[in-house]
């Protein structure tokens, strides 16, 4: 059942400019071995068992495929259209934890003090000002708005500690996409999300993509800086247990500040998308 | 490591334990231990005050093994969440800094007590230590990828005498000193041995206990190794995602 | 400027030089080369810098340097006035660093590989880097209970030196591959010992020292 659910979605599962015409990347997806190749003839092609194909789109740099019959369109982030951004794929990293995890972490500011310590987030600033959270009905996604939180650095652009403005969205199960500040645009927001592809319950490659405004950083500088932060999660990340998010929410005390964690478990419990949950009590 | 109970070997109902040595948690340090197959962090304030608590927050379930102390404190390396020595009760959240935390918020407490050298760990009441026969002095802890009862076997047969034997310990003698080995089975199937020499011995003798229970465990890993007729390979520590721990 | 470093943030190797220069409170340049995803340090200009394509390289004064043991020893010889850091005019301690200078490549070659596979899962026996990695650390837990005994805490005499910076990303690290320290007390104690030092940085995986930082707003 909560497999059945989570096929009827579109996983990346590889970065466009890692697959060069004649390259085949090998992994594995919802538990089943598949291959993306760039065939020279016939172009991108997802195999999976058995020899069958599976369909593919592209979007945000990188290969999107589903294993189910009838997968959920895929969402959109049209700022990464706007003339001027640098878009940013960052490399995938392999995670020991359920996808969900993955997800709820990036959704957290809390943490911002103790995990990314002098970057997102700095003691004594570690109070957590309420915030909005809210389903938006049109397409059933989860937003969070008017987070606001004190940062040392909040991009590699940032010559000084700013108070950052924060908006996450979670259009699909295993995606969170983040607007905040851009330290040298104020007036616009740098768009930072994480595409979670789920090999089984509790393992997962994140791939990390970015849209931003920077003219100065190089590439590589912008890449390990968001490497930097995430690479610091991962080891909270592999260290939480149950590895399967609990859904029952005895398991787990939130606070205020949990808001967006909190809309977000009821929102998979709603849908059915229980892959990579506890829904009973351990 | 969360024990896995589909692949590792049965784990007996431990209740109470050895867990290590007092020497290696000094005032703000914080380790993990097990008792039976139950994680615990196990960690001592700044004024010495020692405490073993499920190794779990309950706000996300970080293991709190990766806290950090400060004063009587532990508090948890995910979102600083600060708990009191003792009775594990949430005093502060970072993120709400005016919010006195409900009651309800607690770490799970074992009971914990250190005699002689030793730190032992209860699930059910006052750990019950052991008399030791004559004041000693710490050697190590040393995790041995074998069975207790083939580290014992191994003690046994490379000590000079056997003068005791009782709950989870062994007092030998070896090289005219007396030894105290408390022997911790893990969930993984591996044993820890927490080794005291007796205090007359010199500098050089601890040099020799440490030696001494390096060759005890290079026996014991050869011997269990041959017994399950597989490869140098196998002898040693295993690791986390083979649902064992190192 | 004093050096020029091309670095890459989740590199343990890198990591050595950026600390050693922390610790010893010395400026540099740094560039940022595009590891993963970009395998830039396979570019035909970094190819044409360090022919080994691996990172990190110092460079300074026309010298290149591509062997992270090598970049420390000169770090030290030239920025560290104490000469404490790499005490080479003692024969005896120059060259019980030089052992651990040498095992520190097994680290690399153990834990290190085992948590790229980890990470970013480049391919490797992870069971044959695990045991090799894991006979490693029992062998430097070994050494450091003996220090112990004598209330010592560094590798190598009374005070740190590049032994310990050069085994240590790579022993913290390792959990970051399952590699877990619960067999090992006398690691956690010098772990615990290298993170308190003054001027001491981080590198993801390897936490800040929450204990020493507001101490005075701590009990709230």
């Amino acid at each position: 059942m909560t497999l059945a659910h989570a096929l009827d979605d579109w996983y990346c599962v590889a970065m466009l400019d890692d697959l060069p015409a004649g390259a085949t990347r090998e992994t594995r997806l919802l538990e089943q071995d598949i291959s993306i190749s760039n065939d020279a003839e016939s172009g991108i092609v997802v195999t999976g068992k058995n020899g069958k194909t599976h369909p593919h789109q592209i979007a945000f740099g990188h290969i999107w495929t589903s294993l189910g019959a009838a997968p959920r369109p895929l969402f959109e982030i049209p700022e990464g259209d706007e003339p001027g951004r640098k878009l940013v794929p960052c490399g995938v990293v392999r995670v020991k934890c359920s996808p969900l995890r993955a997800v709820e972490n990036f959704l957290d500011v809390a943490h911002f003090p103790f995990v990314h310590t002098d970057i997102l987030g700095a003691e004594p600033h570690t109070e957590v000002a309420p915030y909005k959270v809210k389903v938006r009905e049109e397409n059933d996604e989860v937003w969070a708005t008017k987070v606001k939180f004190y940062q040392p650095q909040a991009a590699h652009s940032a010559d000084d500690g700013i108070v950052t403005d924060y908006v996450y969205r979670v259009p699909t199960p295993m995606v969170s996409v983040l607007y905040k500040t851009c330290p040298p645009k104020p007036e616009a927001q740098d768009v930072i999300a994480i595409f979670v592809q789920p090999l089984d319950e509790e393992t997962c490659d994140v791939w990390p993509w970015m849209a931003l405004y920077d003219d100065h950083s190089t590439m590589a500088q912008l890449i390990q800086f968001q490497q930097e932060i995430f690479l610091q999660d991962r080891s909270i990340l592999e260290n939480q247990m149950p590895r399967k998010l609990p859904l029952d929410p005895r398991m787990e005390i939130p606070t205020r500040a949990d808001l967006t964690s909190v809309a977000y478990r009821q929102w998979l419990k709603r849908r059915g998308a229980t892959y990579g949950a506890e829904v009973a009590p351990a | 490591m969360e024990a896995n109970h589909k692949q590792g070997p049965k784990v007996p109902e431990i209740q109470s334990i050895i867990v290590g040595l007092s020497r290696d948690l000094p005032p703000k340090r914080v380790m993990r231990s097990w008792v039976g197959a139950r994680e615990l962090v196990v960690w001592r304030s700044q004024s010495g005050g020692l405490n073993a608590w499920d190794n779990r927050c309950p706000h996300r379930g970080m293991r709190l093994s990766h806290g950090f102390v400060r004063g009587e404190r532990l508090n948890c390396l995910y979102h600083g969440w600060q708990y009191d020595s003792d009775k594990g009760q949430c005093r502060h959240i970072p993120a709400h800094p005016d919010l006195d935390p409900p009651d309800t918020i607690c770490a799970h407490p074992a009971f914990i007590a250190e005699s002689q050298g030793f730190m032992q760990v209860s699930l059910t009441g006052a750990p019950q230590m052991p008399e030791l026969p004559m004041a000693m002095q710490p050697v190590r802890s040393l995790t041995i990828a074998c069975d207790n009862a083939v580290v014992i076997s191994a003690l046994q047969n490379n000590a000079e005498a056997v003068v005791d034997m009782k709950q989870d310990m062994v007092i030998l003698r070896e090289s005219g000193r007396m030894l105290a080995a408390a022997i911790q089975p893990l969930p993984d199937g591996q044993t820890n041995l927490h080794l005291l020499l007796e205090s007359a011995a010199d500098r050089a003798e601890l040099t020799g206990a440490s030696q001494w229970i390096e060759m005890v465990r290079r026996i014991a890993e050869q011997s269990a190794s041959q017994q399950k007729d597989t490869g140098p390979k196998d002898a040693g520590p295993k690791d986390t995602d083979k649902g064992s721990r190192a | 400027m004093s050096f020029t470093l091309y670095d890459y943030v989740l590199s343990g190797n890198c990591y050595k030089i950026r600390l050693l220069a922390a610790l010893l409170g010395v400026k540099y340049d740094s560039v940022a080369v595009d590891f993963h995803p970009g395998n830039e340090h396979r570019s035909e200009p970094m190819l044409a810098l360090n022919p080994a394509g691996t990172l990190p390289v110092v460079v300074a004064d026309g010298m290149v340097l591509t062997e992270t043991p090598a970049m420390l020893a000169w770090l030290a010889a030239r920025f560290d006035d104490s000469g404490k850091w790499w005490p080479r005019s003692d024969p005896r301690a120059a060259a019980e660093i030089q052992q651990w200078l040498a095992f520190s490549s097994e680290l690399s070659a153990t834990a290190g590989a085992a948590r790229l596979h980890a990470i970013l899962n480049r391919p490797l026996d992870i069971d044959a880097a695990r045991a090799a990695a894991h006979r490693a650390l029992r062998r430097i837990e070994l050494h450091l209970s003996e220090r112990v005994f004598d209330q010592g805490i560094w590798l190598v005499g009374d005070h740190p030196t590049i032994a310990d910076i050069a085994c240590f990303p790579y022993i913290a690290l390792s959990p970051d591959a399952g590699i877990e320290h619960d067999a090992y007390p006398a690691i956690r104690g010098w772990l615990y010992a290298m993170r308190g030092l003054p001027g001491f940085i981080t590198m993801p995986g390897i936490h800040a020292m929450h204990d020493q930082r507001g101490e005075e707003d701590a009990n709230v």
